[in-house]
């Protein structure tokens, strides 16, 4: 399993290091959102909001660049066999899910712990925020990863079971759960019904753990990082499931092989 | 034990009224070390039944074993065994052929001092090396398919399927790709299925063949045996120094009938039958005779014959619609 896992960590990496375009997703990506939207929370706490706005925001855009980038890697192990038509050559090799999901993941890891440097270190240089304070609640991340890693494979199960028409979702599906995890504002603050939703998605946990951890309510950071962990696995054992599933369904209806 | 047991596959494609039958029940066994063809027109079903026997495609009913492991129960250790290569192969655009080995290689599981040795090993056999610095996209037809048939040995086969492996080859690469799969199945007695439009090369390469259209067989065995079972004239060609007056040759128990182009040329039940009365009665007759040959039918005439006489057959989902 980890020769294969080396197989798909290897792919990536040699295929990303090629593609500057992609390679600007973990550096210039997380640089830009952390400008506008630190900059944007600067505004706000002038004009009169808590100086907290500030710390709130840029803690959520910290998480929200790492949940991105997980997901990607793990999608990208399906999306580059797609756009080279060589999804099936791949599965002429082992098809082991646990090599196929670790290796993507240590990718995905990879990009997560230099998204989390480069917006890290940005946010003490530009704001004087420190996330690296939240210490033990850092872990946060890990279960935003593996979060991410559950719905990058429910995206896969997609592509294989229905083709290449759904790679867009990739990104759609990221914003939409953007909305629902409270990234830049407090959950409350939405409609209760929303809210609802926004407390089955796991980031909302570990987003308000992380928090909390920064000095907004520590007393309730070890109970929502317990749930968002909780949360993030039962994710993940499902996004794993339905990609096994989806790799079966496209060996029965051809899909597998048109790639 | 046969390295590859087939019974009853078939496989059919969608539902409904818009199914495909693109299988309708195959048998085949193929003993270790043949190396066996597999022929038919466009849409046949070849390139179906190749991935179903790689594991890449379920069938809808039907059982098969590689090297004695099952094809739907034991994926894995199928794949371990066996090598594909198809024609027209892309793969990851931004990489270099050496780094797609290497990507093969560590999804085979192969550790690093085997990966490198059969990396290196079958990149100068196939003259790889002159062009591994060129990332895959850059690479020419030839090239590429040169990558993929590298691809499907890096694991030291024991059975390898080779769907059409030299589609769109120029002459020479062709032979040399064609070569090289020839020696590999002397070398390592590797049991072999091939599907080719180019029926030369299925010729050369083997002695058994499937013919099949529309998702059957309908023939199967030695090629010799199909040839012979067919009985399709043969046709024996003569030099001679003058060609007038040879009314006398349909007479002649067998000729079926003659004509004039470049040489004279007699269409017979056997060739071997009638060569010599056909001798015989030129000498008789003090026509000399520069040169002879006798034509056996080509395997196109042989595939035209069968798949012409055989494409009648109503495929499954016709005859449920009626
Ligand atoms: N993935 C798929 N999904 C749906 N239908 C398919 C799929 N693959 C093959 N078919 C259908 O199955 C039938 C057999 O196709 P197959 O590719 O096996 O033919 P073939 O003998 O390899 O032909 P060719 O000589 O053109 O390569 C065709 O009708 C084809 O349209
Ligand atoms: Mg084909």
């Amino acid at each position: 399993m980890i020769r294969e896992a080396s197989a798909h960590f290897y792919k990536q990496w040699k295929i990303m290091s090629r593609r500057p375009g992609e390679m600007a997703w973990i550096a210039v990506h997380p640089l830009i959102s952390i400008l506008s939207l630190g900059i944007l929370a600067y505004f706000v706490s002038t004009g009169g909001a808590s100086p907290e706005t500030m710390l709130f925001v840029l803690a959520g855009v910290i998480v929200w660049n790492i949940y991105d980038a997980s997901q990607r890697a793990i999608s990208y192990g399906i999306t580059l066999d797609i756009w080279s038509n060589c999804l099936k050559h791949t599965f002429t090799g082992s098809s082991s899910l646990p090599g196929f999901v670790l290796g993507n993941a240590l990718y995905g890891l990879f990009s997560m712990i230099s998204i989390t440097l480069v917006t890290g270190i940005l946010a003490i240089a530009l704001f004087g925020f420190n996330i690296f304070m939240a210490g033990f609640y850092l872990v946060n991340f890990l279960f935003v990863f593996i979060f991410a890693a559950g719905m990058g494979l429910v995206i896969n199960s997609l592509m294989v079971v229905k083709g290449e028409k759904y790679m867009s979702l990739m990104w759609i599906l990221t914003g939409v759960i953007m909305i629902f995890s409270g990234v830049y504002y407090p959950i409350e603050i939405l409609p209760g019904p929303v809210q609802a939703v926004s407390l089955a998605v796991p980031a909302t946990h570990s987003i308000i753990s992380l928090r909390a951890s920064l000095g907004f309510s520590p007393e309730i950071a070890g109970t929502e990082l317990l749930i968002g962990a909780a949360l993030s696995l039962a994710y993940f054992a499902f996004g794993a499931l339905l990609f096994r599933w989806a790799i079966k369904r496209s060996k029965i209806t051809g899909m597998l092989t048109r790639y | 034990m046969h390295a590859i047991e087939v019974s009853g596959i078939r496989k059919v494609f969608g539902e409904g009224s818009h199914a495909t039958w693109a299988l309708s029940g195959i048998d085949l066994r193929i003993r270790k070390g043949q190396a066996f063809g597999l022929l038919g027109p466009n849409g046949a079903g070849k390139t179906t039944l190749i991935y179903i026997l790689s594991t890449l495609l379920t069938p809808t009913s039907g059982r098969g074993r590689i090297l004695g492991y099952d094809i739907i129960r034991d994926p894995d250790e199928v794949k371990k065994r066996t090598g594909v290569c198809m024609g027209g192969t892309y793969f990851y655009w931004d990489l270099r052929p050496r780094e797609i080995l290497n990507y093969f290689g560590r999804l085979y599981g192969l550790d690093s001092s085997t990966r490198k040795r059969n990396i290196d090993s079958l990149m100068k056999r196939l003259g790889i090396h002159r062009f591994e610095n060129k990332e895959f996209g850059l690479l020419s037809t030839g090239m590429r398919q040169k990558v993929a048939v590298a691809k499907s040995l890096l694991n030291d086969p024991e059975v390898l399927f080779l769907d059409e492996p030299t589609a769109g080859l120029d002459v020479g690469v062709a032979l040399e790709v064609r070569n090289f799969i020839m020696d590999l199945i002397q070398e390592r007695d590797m049991t072999v299925i091939l599907t080719s439009h180019h029926l030369g090369e299925v010729e050369q390469m083997c002695r058994r063949i499937a013919i099949i259209n529309q998702g059957r067989f309908v023939e199967e065995g030695m090629i010799k045996d199909i040839r012979d079972s067919l009985s399709i004239p043969d046709v024996i060609r003569l030099c001679l120094e003058k060609y007038t007056n040879l009314e006398f040759l349909e007479r002649i128990p067998g000729v079926i009938h003659y004509g004039v182009s470049d040489g004279l040329f007699i269409t017979v039940d056997s060739g071997r039958d009638t060569i010599a009365p056909v001798l015989a009665a030129l000498k008789r007759r003090r026509i000399a005779v520069k040169d002879v040959e006798i034509r056996k039918p080509s395997l196109e005439e042989v595939f035209l014959t069968v798949v012409g006489r055989k494409s009648t057959i109503p495929r499954k989902s016709e005859e449920g619609a009626r």
